[in-house]
Formats: C-alpha cells, sequence, structure tokens
C-alpha cells in the first residue's frame, strides 16, 4: 500500500480510541485485562497495523550504536538511582520479584511494549516526508495517552498538589521519552526503544530492594535522561545523515553540557533535601540575631543523643520546620530524649516539648539572606497560619 | 581509540559498577534501612483516599480535636487522638485505601509508626487487614477500621488525668500474583 497521510493519521485515532478503550472498559476486567486481555489485544492490533502498513522494515546502519548508547543510559539510570537510596533509605519491591512474578510480569508487559513500538515504528513511517512533522507530533500525542493513563490520575482527588505532581512526576517525563521514541522510529528503528523500555523495567521487575526516593527526585532523573539521550542520538544522525551533510547541518555534540547537567541536578537535589546535609529557609525572625528572616541555614542530620544544650536544631512542628536552639535536655528511664527549645528572639520556651522523632537534624551553618526568593514565593500562594510556635519579638 | 571501542568499555563499566551495587546489597542487607514499600515507576502504587475518626462504644475523647489526616501524596496517615478520659475509652478510626494502579495487589501490613504518647495506647485491628482483604484488584478500594484505646489494664498514674496519642499509619503491599478465581472485582 502507498504511503498516506490521511490514512495514517485515521489510523493514529483509531489507536488513541484503542489506548482509551483499554484503559476505561477493558481495565475494569482487573487482573484478567492485566495479564490476558491487553497483552493479546495488543498483539492483534499491532498485527492489523502491520498488516495495513505493509511497508519493509529498513533498519539504519547505526542501530547497534544506539542500542549500545540506550543501553547505557539505562545502566546510568538504574546506579544513579539506586546509590540514591543510601541517604532516604529502601523499601521492599511491590512487585513480585520471584521467578513466577518475574516470568508473569514479562509475559504480560513486554508483548504489549514490542507491539507499541512496532506500531509507534509504521505510523511514523507511512508518510512522505513533507507530513513527517504533522505525524511526528500527533504519533508523540497519542502513545503518551497511553503513557499517561488519566484513569489513574482522575481517580485521586484534584488539588493543587496532584496537578502539580502530574504535571513534573508524569506528563513532563512521558512526554520526553515519547518524543525520544518517536524520533528513533522516524529515523528508521524500533528495536532501540524496545531495548529502552524493556531495560527498565526488566530491572524494576528483579530488583528486590528500590530506593523510597521523594518522587521529585525521579522526575528529575526520568526527564534529563532521555532528554540527553535523544539530543545525542540527533547528533549521531546528523553526522551518519547525508541530507545533513549535504545541507551542511552540523548538530552540536551535547556531550559538552553532560558535566553541567550533572551539576545542576545535584544542586536541584541538595536543594530538596536528597542528601543528609539540606538547606532550609527562614521565614521568621525567632532566632535574630543568630539568624535572620531570608537567612538559609545548613541542616544536618544528627542522631538525636548526640545533641546538647546550645545547639540549634531543626525539628518539625505539624507541617512547619522549627529552627530553634535546644534550652534543656530531658530524659526519662526507658525512654527517648525530649528537646526544650526556645527561639533566641522569643519571650518564651516552645511549648511543646520536641520529641527525638521529630528532629530533623542540626544547624551548621548559615548563608545570609540567600532564602529570601524561595520565602517570597512560598508566601505567595500560601497564607501565613498560626504555626503554634512564637515566631520572634519585632525587630528594631 | 575508536569510538565503539570507547562504548563498550563503557557498558562493562557500567555493568560491572551494578553487578557491583548487587553484591554490595547483598553483603549489606543487614543494614541498609530497609522499612516499608517503595514506589516503583509511579505507575504501581497503594494509598489512602480518606479516613475519619469516631467514639466507640461509650464516650472518652475530644472528637473536635482529634484528627485523621492523609498526607499530601496520600502515602502516609496521620493519626491524632487527643484526651483519652480514663482506661478503657477508645475512638474508631475508619479508613479507606486504594490501589491506583493496574496491578493486583496484596496488603502485607499496615503498621502504625513514630508512636508519641506515653505507652498505654493500644492500637488494635489492624493486623485483621491482611486477612478480612486479602486482595485489592486495580482501581479498586477498601474499608478497614481498627481502634485507638488506653489500655483498660493499664493503672500508671499520668498527671493530666489523660492521655493523648500521635501516630502515622504505612501500607506494605505487594504484587499478586496467585492464581486469580475470576470473582468479580473487589469493592469493600
Amino acid at each position: 500500500m502507498q504511503k498516506s497521510k490521511k490514512f495514517t493519521i485515521f489510523l493514529i485515532i483509531m489507536i488513541t480510541l484503542f489506548f482509551l478503550f483499554c484503559q476505561n472498559v477493558l481495565a475494569n476486567f482487573a487482573e484478567w485485562y492485566t495479564y490476558f486481555i491487553r497483552p493479546i489485544c495488543f498483539i492483534g492490533v499491532a498485527g492489523i497495523i502491520n498488516i495495513l502498513i505493509s511497508s519493509q522494515l529498513t533498519m539504519r546502519k547505526s542501530r547497534k550504536d544506539i542500542v549500545q548508547y540506550v543501553v547505557i543510559t539505562n545502566l546510568i539510570y538504574i546506579i544513579i538511582y539506586l546509590v540514591s537510596g543510601i541517604f532516604p533509605g529502601f523499601g521492599n519491591n511491590p512487585y513480585d520479584t520471584s521467578l513466577k512474578g518475574i516470568i508473569i510480569n514479562v509475559l504480560s508487559n513486554v508483548p504489549v511494549i514490542i507491539s507499541l513500538e512496532l506500531m509507534r515504528y509504521k505510523l511514523v513511517n507511512n508518510v512522505y516526508k513533507r507530513d513527517k512533522k504533522l505525524i511526528f507530533v500527533l504519533v508523540v500525542i497519542a502513545f503518551s495517552v497511553w503513557d499517561l493513563n488519566f484513569r489513574q490520575f482522575f481517580g485521586t482527588t484534584f488539588v493543587p498538589y496532584t496537578i502539580f505532581t502530574f504535571i513534573f512526576y508524569t506528563f513532563i517525563p512521558v512526554l520526553v521519552e515519547n518524543v525520544l521514541f518517536t524520533y528513533v522510529a522516524q529515523n528508521g528503528d524500533f528495536v532501540p526503544n524496545i531495548v529502552y523500555r524493556a531495560f527498565y523495567d526488566m530491572f524494576i521487575w528483579t530488583f528486590p530492594i528500590l530506593p523510597k526516593l521523594p518522587w521529585i527526585f525521579e522526575a528529575i532523573l526520568s526527564t534529563i535522561l532521555p532528554f540527553f539521550l535523544l539530543l545525542y542520538i540527533r547528533y549521531l544522525v546528523s553526522k551518519k545523515d547525508k541530507n545533513f551533510i549535504y545541507m551542511n547541518i552540523e548538530e552540536e555534540n551535547p556531550r559538552g553540557l553532560l558535566p553541567f547537567t550533572v551539576f545542576l541536578v545535584f544542586a536541584i537535589w541538595f536543594t530538596l533535601g536528597a542528601f543528609p546535609i539540606k538547606p532550609i529557609g527562614v521565614a521568621t525572625a525567632s532566632m535574630y540575631p543568630a539568624i535572620e528572616v531570608g537567612d538559609m541555614v545548613i541542616i544536618k542530620t544528627v542522631k538525636p543523643t548526640t545533641l546538647k544544650e546550645g545547639d540549634i536544631i531543626a525539628y518539625k512542628y505539624n507541617d512547619t520546620t522549627v529552627v530553634h536552639r535546644i534550652k534543656n535536655i530531658n530524659k526519662k528511664e526507658n525512654q527517648d530524649f525530649v528537646f526544650v527549645t526556645k527561639g533566641d528572639n522569643n519571650y518564651f520556651e516552645d511549648t511543646k516539648p520536641v520529641s527525638q522523632g521529630q528532629v530533623v537534624g542540626k544547624v551548621l551553618f548559615r548563608v545570609k539572606h540567600v532564602a529570601y526568593p524561595t520565602i517570597w514565593l512560598h508566601s505567595l500562594y500560601t497564607e501565613r497560619e498560626d504555626v503554634g510556635v512564637e515566631t520572634g519579638k519585632d525587630i528594631d | 581509540m575508536k569510538n565503539s571501542k570507547k562504548r563498550k568499555y563503557v557498558l562493562i563499566l557500567l555493568i560491572v559498577l551494578l553487578l557491583g551495587l548487587a553484591v554490595g546489597y547483598a553483603a549489606f542487607s543487614d543494614t541498609l534501612k530497609i522499612t516499608g514499600t517503595a514506589t516503583a515507576d509511579g505507575s504501581f502504587n497503594m494509598e489512602f483516599v480518606t479516613a475519619s475518626c469516631d467514639i466507640t462504644d461509650g464516650v472518652g475523647f475530644d472528637l473536635d480535636a482529634s484528627e485523621v489526616v492523609v498526607s499530601a501524596d496520600k502515602k502516609t496517615m496521620t493519626v491524632s487522638i487527643v484526651d483519652l478520659a480514663y482506661p478503657g475509652a477508645g475512638a474508631e478510626v475508619s479508613v479507606v485505601i486504594k490501589n491506583n494502579s493496574l496491578i493486583p495487589a496484596k496488603i502485607k501490613s499496615v503498621t502504625p509508626t513514630g508512636i508519641e504518647g506515653n505507652g498505654v495506647i493500644l492500637i488494635d485491628g489492624l493486623e485483621q487487614i491482611t486477612t478480612s482483604h486479602p486482595r485489592i484488584n486495580p482501581l479498586q478500594t477498601c474499608e478497614f477500621t481498627f481502634t485507638v484505646q488506653w489500655d483498660p489494664n493499664a493503672t500508671d498514674e499520668i498527671p493530666t488525668g489523660k492521655e493523648s496519642c500521635t501516630f502515622e499509619l504505612d501500607i506494605e503491599y505487594e504484587q499478586d500474583t496467585e492464581s486469580f478465581t475470576g470473582t468479580p472485582s473487589h469493592t469493600k
């Protein structure tokens, strides 16, 4: 069959409807859907697409290179992901990592992955060059619908936090990955995409423990790594594509961005408190003059039993982190330490003593005025509430 | 050195590093901090939907001041029962959790952590969830109740005459791959 833009768009629409049908109707069949119906349906639909678009599968000569880069990217992701767990700790893998569980997960998911990528490859290559951009965008949207799984999102409560996490934890990483997969497919191959998806999934299905990372860390990794891989594959393609060479278009090697990107990722993780040493912005004058409004204090996670009177600590009180000085330490027999704290600029000691479990860490030092932007931004969308502790006398 | 050779060396190095991590885990698993259930790739997670507390038979605590709050990420729930009046006074807490994924799951345990109180509080009924609700099917919910009670046998004197307790609940769950029975989806 000849390439056809209209027919391809029709197929993309039908496939999108199929995805929505699976997620909203077939998914009601619970485990039957997950383990049987879904893989069978996907194999069937991929088979139909393969018959309808009968173009030959042409493999790029650079397939081996791209597959190797895909594996390298996945390995880097997995290693960073596992090492990051040293600080917040690990949890048991919710997937069944027994041999039976691995086989079930492989048999129920790998056919879906292969079918998805084969469909993507067929669709993006079923048009002539003038229509490739439009089809690229439509395929990215259609396949993102599958990965986003709106039913899970709409099944939760709509609060700003949920929407925020959906955008940064799910939507953006899914979009970046689908741009990557569609680009690779459009440049003549679907095997690297299968390797990318299946490699990471195999790790998730088999490793007995996984890091309990805050979602924002995973979101950053899931966005940056495929983005970098996309830039690098584009660079590879530009070096070998005759059109690029003919038009003297040279893509810049993205390797130069790597050190800066790594630094940026670690800086963001540090700001978000991934490491045992973390920053906290100070919003009140309760510790004036030792710590002023707008200062950033660096907190180190310590064993509460090592704290002494006079130490400045950060502790959790309701939803707030309070930074005050220890005035007194009490310990009853067979019970934990209890700290009596007070802000230097407060009239009274804090009304409730601080238990060991509430202690976040000890203040190492402060950096003046650096936290002002964060405090200002926080004040824009959060009303100041009575936090339950004194917030300092007025300063002349 | 050719690019392909460099890539091969990088690949081998990364694989060795990953194997080293796996070996390190096996060797140091006793000292690693492993608690609860991790959220794997965001697509498989169990979460708290709603929670409330009510008075059990009899009276005995400040219902207005007590609260049960689900965290913003829905992974933990904080229970705060205030001013239990006497040994035997208690509150009943009702919780709804949801399997917000497409994978059948079973609950391994619901564990209270960070208990703050004077050690005379009994939290009863959490272990029954694993027997009364052995499986939660994809996108289905499950409700259970438990009680928070001042130990009826407690004899220690409390200076204020009342007792309060605050703790968090964590859900531990895992994929259920036992042969399914074809029974209708679990809704309660």
